[in-house]
């Protein structure tokens, strides 16, 4: 499907809608009809977690999934990598520590395999957090609301970005007021 | 106080308008434990009965193995029962409180367990040790290893740390149960505080009375070897096995249609989330009892390993398998831990590998003291006689701990964290 872009009479890019709730509860509501209008690209921003806004937004397990997969291949690549190196290094010049013969115990590969499985994990995790989050970024086009800073204070908001396949300027405004926002402005990108 | 009283009524308000917690909801009233009790009795009895049997037939040594595994796997879970009664209460957590009247149930036949400690006790006392070899002074005086170990390893203080473990038990438990009645039926919501501070000292002290009773009872049966992680493994399969117990009854309550949606998806998620961890913390003990006993390479304790993985390897590798690999994997996915139905099967599961891991313990040393006195070894033979003395043992603490369940409220009905339980929800 070929993709619209939308532009200001300036010119600019359109990046997408910021929409504003006055309290948790209207947001949640306002979050379950843009769900229903089977929007993707969108988010919402609450100074604290709300709960249950995973049911509300319609994404409980899709996140997560791709990402347990990459750290599930992380920890096998760090238990497997772990155990390769001890391996590769003891086949031609096997290392007899205390007369106990590597090729023949298990025991002295179980730590380091262990831990390189752990390490692995862990920053298979962090990275892929980061990643999956778009993380790091200098810059956010939804930063240039002065409004939206209240996010981390006590403003509510649903951004629908413009990338989003069933976004249309006028309809996902009307989308946005229906659903209970108390003021919607452009963001550009 | 004004400010304590208040919290107090809105605790209660919400608690009464909670339409979950009707009367026939969260208890058995009406309902006889008659039946249970008695099936578990008998099964209990028979199986105490072919260990009497057994004791004549087979020979003392064997009938005693048996019924010690028994008793050791209930101690187990008892003990375990007690320690996750006290983390809820020195946490505070919220989300078990629901579930933590089971463990208390099951804490509370504590003093069965003494009881069935008693004839183990009385017989090695009487007899000058049948398991517990070092008792013969006449037989371990001329050995050096028993010499530097005597001024430990002797009867008197042997009686006496038996008695102190048990009497800290049973104070703490005692505790803790009065408090909770208590708080059912007055719904001071001090009593949590009170329970919060004992558990902080009562942690300490069930920390090291669990482990040295591990010595006592277990590792002390070859008095040869010695193991730091001793009282830490001991530890893991008892937390591990009550919380396979605790999954077992609040599993068996929802099927009899008690507690819905008091105990729901999102408490069983966390039960096997924690039965997962303590599959993985097992394992991490004891692979690291193993390993250093492996590298360290001397001949106390690597005897230890060495019966038991030549003597026994089809056992041996039963527990790395059963006891770590499968329930690994198997627990590893979010959906298993929901399942009703496979998380029963893998508590089921984890209280037999629990009674196994006893035996692998156990049963070697029964072994290695016949060896040592020239006589045949057991090995696996008779095996419907280690069977009768897990199950005689195991049919009495059921029908105590079903007789528990039946004597009141599921949960705590007053306590004043049982709102936040009603609406736990697991968001990853």
């Amino acid at each position: 499907m070929a993709k619209t872009t939308f532009e200001t009479e300036s010119g600019a890019k359109v990046f997408g809608l910021l929409a504003e709730f006055t309290n948790p509860h209207t947001l949640t509501e306002g979050a379950k009809k843009i769900r229903d209008a089977g929007f993707k690209k969108w988010d919402t921003h609450a100074p604290f977690p709300v709960h249950e806004m995973e049911e509300s937004m319609g994404i409980v397990g899709k996140a997560i999934a791709p990402m347990m997969f990459v750290i599930g291949c992380a920890a096998l690549f760090g238990a497997g990598g772990g155990y390769l190196l001890q391996w590769a290094i003891n086949i031609n010049y096997e290392i007899i520590v205390q007369g106990k013969p590597a090729s023949s115990a298990w025991e002295p590969f179980v730590p380091v395999t262990f831990e390189l499985g752990i390490l692995c994990t862990a920053f298979g995790a962090l990275l892929a957090m980061l990643a999956f989050n778009g993380l790091p970024r200098h810059h956010h086009p939804l930063f240039s609301s002065d409004n939206f800073l209240r996010a981390t204070d006590d403003g509510f908001f649903i951004s629908i970005e413009a990338a989003d396949d069933k976004f249309d300027p006028e309809e996902t405004r009307k989308l946005l007021a229906d659903a209970g926002a108390t003021s919607i402005e452009l963001i550009e990108d | 106080m004004s400010q304590a009283s208040v919290n107090k009524g809105q605790c209660l308000s919400q608690i009464v308008n909670d339409a979950r917690l009707t009367r026939d909801n969260i208890t058995l009233v009406g309902k006889s434990p008659a039946g249970l009790v008695g099936l578990f009795l008998a099964v209990g009895v028979v199986g105490i009965v072919l260990t009497l049997i057994g004791s004549q037939v087979v020979g003392i040594d064997h009938a005693l193995a048996a019924y010690h595994v028994g008793v050791m796997g209930v101690l187990g879970i008892c003990l375990g029962s007690l320690f996750w009664v006290m983390l809820s209460h020195v946490f505070a957590m919220t989300w078990n409180v629901a579930l933590r009247r089971q463990f208390e149930n099951v804490m509370r036949a504590m003093w069965l367990v003494l009881i069935l400690m008693l004839p183990i006790m009385l017989i090695e006392v009487i007899s000058h040790g049948v398991m517990f070899t070092w008792m013969d002074t006449h037989y371990v005086s001329s050995d050096p290893i028993y010499v530097h170990k005597s001024g430990y390893l002797n009867v008197p203080f042997f009686i006496l740390r038996f008695a102190v473990y048990f009497g800290l038990w049973l104070l703490l438990i005692r505790k803790f149960w009065t408090w909770q009645r208590e708080q059912d039926e007055t719904g001071d919501r001090w009593l949590s505080n009170k329970a919060r501070f004992t558990s902080s000292w009562g942690l300490l002290v069930f920390g090291i009375t669990c482990a040295f009773a591990a010595f006592d009872w277990l590792m002390s049966l070859d008095y040869h070897f010695f193991s730091t992680m001793w009282g830490v493994y001991f530890f893991a399969g008892a937390a591990y096995s009550a919380m396979a117990v605790n999954i077992l009854i609040t599993r068996g309550l929802n099927a009899m249609g008690k507690m819905n949606g008091v105990v729901t998806v999102e408490h069983r998620h966390d039960q096997g989330k924690l039965l997962f961890a303590f599959t993985v913390f097992w394992a991490y003990i004891g692979f690291s009892q193993y390993f250093l006993i492996w590298y360290a390479n001397i001949p106390e304790e690597t005897s230890y390993m060495l019966a038991r993985k030549v003597n026994y390897p089809n056992l041996t590798m039963a527990l790395v398998l059963g006891h770590f690999c499968l329930p690994f994997l198997i627990l590893l996915p979010r959906p298993v831990k929901r399942s009703g139905m496979l998380i029963t099967i893998m508590a089921i599961w984890a209280v037999v590998i629990h009674f196994i891991d006893m035996y692998w313990i156990i049963r070697p040393m029964a072994d290695a003291h016949l060896t040592y006195k020239g006589e045949e070894p057991l090995g696996m033979s008779v095996i419907w006689l280690d069977i009768a003395g897990v199950v005689g043992v195991v049919g009495i603490f059921a029908a105590v701990v079903v007789r528990n369940i039946f004597s009141g409220p599921l949960i705590p009905v007053n306590d004043p964290r049982l709102p936040g339980c009603l609406h736990h929800k697991n968001y990853v």
